[in-house]
């Protein structure tokens, strides 16, 4: 591009909008950090929920999102980065520091899956996903050591007291999902960011401009199978309990699916909003029963169908508004 | 270079390093001034009502375990009618007033530790009560354990509660009872009925690889063969196996005249027709985890006619509630009554939670209290409506062992099929009311 030809363009990734986000992001996280020190367990509980849920989310959409890797198999990953923490427990270490070494765990096992399942497309890398997850499963089953199909309890936080354990747990919840939002913001801001929204886009065109394809994949995959590992070491340490039935069920990624789908997919804002969404739905209708599921998923029909941009779609075009700027705002110089 | 050209080539720069280097050091900070507030000021639980006590029920009303739950309604809403838990419970010269929360489990361990959590956070229950399954009361028992509430579980084989969650024998749960039965029990009631039949004492066991199969097969196959009978193994099975031939030749080969079994309800209905068809018919059959309620004999028809099991409460129970008077016979007629459905062993072990819990939270000095109630639990001995329960005598601390009776299933008048005691060898107290009779004559 030669300076004659150039156009006389502004180019920027912020706007004031994102620049007030940013500081009310800042006040947002210290005013969660304090949280325990306000309110009732019973509120930092939910939370931890929320936080669980975030995590998967955000992981899920940067695989379908950006990466085009619908995978229905991260319950693998939930399992893996929950029995590691089970392990390692075991041998005396604390269940908080276990966390981070979890999702550790989880990303070094899916380096080796990730070479079987990544030369698949589409439908077949869905299922193939899935089988790794139910292996995972009924290996575990034919684990006595791990609790077999009974399950087993998480060892190390008995005599500890229960409000420090609960602002711990809620702590530990906080950081995971604030890394992963972060995270996965500064990973799409790089030059790497740059190339799975082009792989988004189109991956063909992507390759041809020389995308390396299976590498971007296959990062993408590891760093999902870390946030899914990491959400499964919180959902031990805030049930301090583990069956393999339930933690390697396909409910998990239904509902990372549902997240990114309500929120908007392909964006970092969606699966946030899809969060709270999927949350207050689960919140108001879990004492109906069966009915719950079904709302659920007409909700995410109707979605699919009418909104298939998501509720971020709704409200980020609207107001012209990017929390998290990946993208340029290229407007004509003044 | 223009300026679109060198932003587009960002990379991960100086500058990016240093905003993510800078955004670390922020939280860092933020991590120390916590520190700093220190873990005195965590608000942690509320503490509730002083004069209301808040009794939490978890068991898996919808989902594939509903059918344990199918009573809970009838009794909860008995207890709520009853005496004591209408009119407060009566501690000293004080009268509190009770509050029972139920919850489903909707038959998900995550969902049942999830609810746990909301009645000790947010409902403040004093008491956590559970039934049904390991995959209910595991985790519930677990969530009381870290955060100190006296819970009570029933309808669970001992060893699953208790070894299942990592005790080594003579430990104790801090806050975890329960009542039910375990191996010991399914020979104490199996192993008389076996003898009781003329037959060559060769037992055919078909035990999945799962975590029950996997119990029978290392606990209960060495009881069988040191009680003098002999065992023929039919192989760890696969849980939802469809073609059973293999198995039932090998019964069959064996000539196993008595049949012993721990599976899931589909895999029983599968196994068994197909013994049937392929000339299996062993002189009796004492099943163990299914044909435990009614609904589960629909499936076979009159092939569930004089299949044995054990049975921990009935209406033939000689036993009455402590808390409505009621006798075994009133409280299951009132359910068929008001639900049109046949009774089943549950409602008594639902009911007896209750009772359990306010013989508990009345003899002692402040039912508030929780280290006081719990070591009340854990020294229990009353009799109620599934006669006595005594937490002193235990094979392990925090268990208290029912003795169940053998019953068959015989085709009935109210209802297709009904349970009809058999064999008392374990508990003398209930009356046998038929023949032990051959499955296959």
């Amino acid at each position: 591009m030669s300076e004659s030809t150039a156009p006389s363009v502004r180019v920027s990734r912020s706007r004031r909008s994102s620049i007030w986000m940013l500081v009310a992001g800042v006040v947002l996280l210290a005013a969660l950090a304090s949280l325990p020190y306000v309110v009732y367990a019973n509120v930092t509980d939910l939370f931890v929920n929320f936080f669980i849920l975030l995590t998967l989310g955000v992981t899920w959409n940067l695989l379908a999102g950006y990466a085009g890797l619908v995978s229905v198999g991260q319950q693998a990953y939930i399992g893996v980065g929950a029995y590691a923490v089970l392990v390692l427990a075991g041998d005396g270490m604390s269940p908080f520091l276990a966390i981070p070494l979890g999702a550790l765990t989880a990303a070094i096992v899916s380096i080796p899956v990730s070479f079987i399942v990544l030369h698949l497309r589409g439908a077949y890398f869905a299922i193939a996903t899935w089988v790794v997850a139910e292996s995972f499963r009924l290996a575990v089953l034919r684990a006595p050591s791990l609790g077999g199909g009974t399950g087993a309890t998480l060892y190390g936080l008995a005599g500890v007291d229960p409000a420090v354990r609960e602002a711990f747990t809620y702590w530990a919840a906080l950081a995971v999902a604030a890394a992963t939002l972060i995270g996965c913001y500064v990973l799409l801001r790089t030059r790497f960011g740059l190339d799975l929204t082009a792989i988004r886009d189109n991956e063909v065109g992507a390759r041809s401009v020389g995308v390396r394809i299976m590498q971007a994949k296959r990062i993408v995959y590891v760093v999902a199978a870390a946030g899914a590992g990491a959400a499964g070491a919180l959902l031990i340490v805030s049930q301090l309990n583990v069956q393999a039935a339930s933690i390697f069920s396909v409910q998990w990624s239904a509902y990372m699916i549902f997240v990114a789908l309500i929120g908007g997919i392909g964006t970092v804002e969606g699966p946030i909003l899809g969060t709270l969404a999927f949350f207050l739905l689960q919140q108001s209708l879990a004492e109906r029963g069966a009915w719950y599921l079904i709302v659920v998923g007409a909700v995410a029909v109707l979605m699919a169908m009418f909104v298939p941009r998501g509720l971020w779609g709704l409200v980020g075009d609207r107001f012209r508004l990017r929390l998290f700027p990946t993208g340029y705002w290229v407007r004509p110089a003044r | 270079m223009s300026e679109l050209e060198d932003r587009l080539n960002l990379s991960i720069t100086r500058r990016t390093a240093l905003k993510v280097a800078g955004a670390g050091a922020l939280s860092l900070s933020a991590a120390a001034f916590l520190e700093a507030c220190g873990l005195g000021g965590l608000k942690g639980t509320s503490s509730g009502s002083a004069g209301t006590i808040t009794i939490g029920y978890v068991s898996p009303q919808t989902g594939p375990l509903a059918g344990f739950a199918t009573g809970d309604n009838y009794v909860i809403n008995g207890v709520r009618g009853s005496d004591p838990y209408k009119n407060g419970f009566k501690v000293g010269s004080k009268t509190y007033n009770v509050n029972i929360v139920v919850k489903d489990s909707q038959s998900d361990p995550n969902r049942a530790s999830q609810v746990a959590r909301e009645l000790i956070l947010n409902d403040n229950a004093d008491i956590v009560l559970c039934s049904s399954t390991p995959e209910v009361t595991n985790p519930v028992a677990d969530v009381c354990e870290a955060n100190g509430v006296p819970n009570v579980a029933t309808i669970v084989p001992w060893e699953s509660w208790y070894f299942g969650r990592g005790k080594k024998p003579g430990e104790k749960f801090n806050w975890n009872t329960m009542f039910f039965f375990g191996l010991n029990e399914f020979k104490g009631c199996f192993f008389p009925m076996w003898d009781r039949m003329n037959t060559n004492k060769v037992v055919a066991g078909m035990y999945p690889n799962d975590a029950d199969g996997n119990a029978f097969r290392g606990n209960f196959i060495p009881l069988v063969t040191g009680g003098g009978f002999k065992m023929v193994d039919g192989g760890a099975y696969t849980d939802l196996t469809s073609d059973y031939t293999s198995m039932i030749s090998k019964f069959k080969a064996a000539d196993a005249q008595l049949f012993s079994n721990c599976p899931l309800p589909p895999d029983f209905n599968t196994f068994w027709k197909q013994a049937a068809q392929q000339g299996y018919k062993p002189k009796l059959a004492t099943v163990a985890k299914v044909l435990l309620f009614p609904a589960d004999t629909t499936a076979l028809g009159d092939l569930v006619t004089n299949i044995a099991t054990d049975c921990w409460w009935s209406p033939f129970h000689p036993y009455h509630s402590t808390l409505t008077g009621q006798t075994a016979k009133q409280l299951a007629d009132g359910f068929e009554s008001s639900s049109g459905q046949q009774w089943l062993s549950s409602l008594g072990s639902v009911h007896s939670l209750f009772e359990v819990a306010h013989a508990a939270m009345t003899s002692v000095d402040n039912p508030k209290d929780k280290s006081q109630v719990m070591s009340k639990l854990q020294a229990l001995s009353y009799t109620g409506i599934s006669g006595t329960l005594d937490w002193t005598k235990g094979p392990m601390p925090g268990v208290a062992i029912q003795q169940p009776v053998g019953v068959q299933w015989r085709k009935g008048t109210k209802y297709p099929y009904s349970m009809v005691v058999v064999d008392n060898a374990l508990n003398k107290d209930v009356p046998t009311n038929g023949d032990l009779l051959p499955t296959n004559a």
